[in-house]
């Protein structure tokens, strides 16, 4: 499965046409050093992952239970990952020019 | 109007009142569209790749639906169960949230494409080759 994964990454349009990162690249990769257990490696690629993972089965639950303070926590959860992401995607361009 | 708005008042107290009574068992519907609103403003920032182009689109729609929603919501708030209704205010923030950094996202991106463009146009091309 993880090997299948590693053979099978899609590029990012917008790496493989402007040459820049996206703000959400380096999620395959992340996802695939998670799968592999390996959380240091999945933390590097895209800090946003494991965050971005527990919004998305959220949001799943809260469509079928339908709770009334599910939407508030896929709401935080949503935040916490946008946060990370756009603090990440920061720290890269700084990196980058600097 | 004050009459139209004291009425408006007096038809509202009326509804919470047969709510009151009646409770959540009394036919409440969810708010349209509140689910889609919530997917709708999640997806905006996942689909912030691409330069946020994407991440836009969905942010700005789910936001029309949010706001259409809030307002049939607000026409007549006892119908409508309020499990929708934080479901939709939850994804309006999403989708605030959302539109605002795939925006951010995309000026950025624009900024860095002219400036590159600018560099790479008014470098000597024609002297750099022919050496």
């Amino acid at each position: 499965m993880v090997n299948w994964l590693e053979q099978h990454l899609f590029t990012c349009f917008f790496k493989s046409h402007f040459g820049m990162e996206c703000p959400g690249c380096g999620m395959q990769r992340a996802l695939i050093a998670l799968l592999k257990g390996d959380l240091t490696d999945s933390l590097k690629y895209h800090a946003a992952l494991i965050p971005f993972i527990l919004t998305i089965v959220a949001l799943l639950i809260q469509l079928i239970i339908k709770h009334h303070l599910g939407g508030k926590v896929v709401m935080w959860l949503f935040i916490l990952t946008s946060s990370i992401t756009f603090i990440q995607f920061i720290v890269r361009q700084i990196i980058l020019f600097s | 109007m004050e009459e139209t708005n004291l009425s408006n008042q007096g038809s509202q107290q009326q509804g919470q009142n047969i709510n009151q009574q009646f409770g959540n068992q009394f036919g409440q519907i969810p708010v349209p569209n509140s689910a889609a609103v919530l997917v709708l403003g999640i997806l905006s920032i996942v689909l912030c790749v691409c330069a946020g182009i994407v991440g836009l689109v969905c942010g700005i729609i789910a936001l029309v639906l949010a706001n259409k929603a809030m307002a049939v919501y607000k026409i007549n708030p006892n119908s409508f169960t309020t499990s929708s209704y934080n479901n939709l205010k939850a994804g309006k923030v999403c989708a605030i949230i959302g539109t605002i950094l795939s925006s951010l996202y995309f000026i950025y991106y624009i900024i860095i494409l002219v400036v590159v463009g600018a560099t790479a146009s008014s470098m000597p091309w024609d002297q750099l080759m022919k050496h």
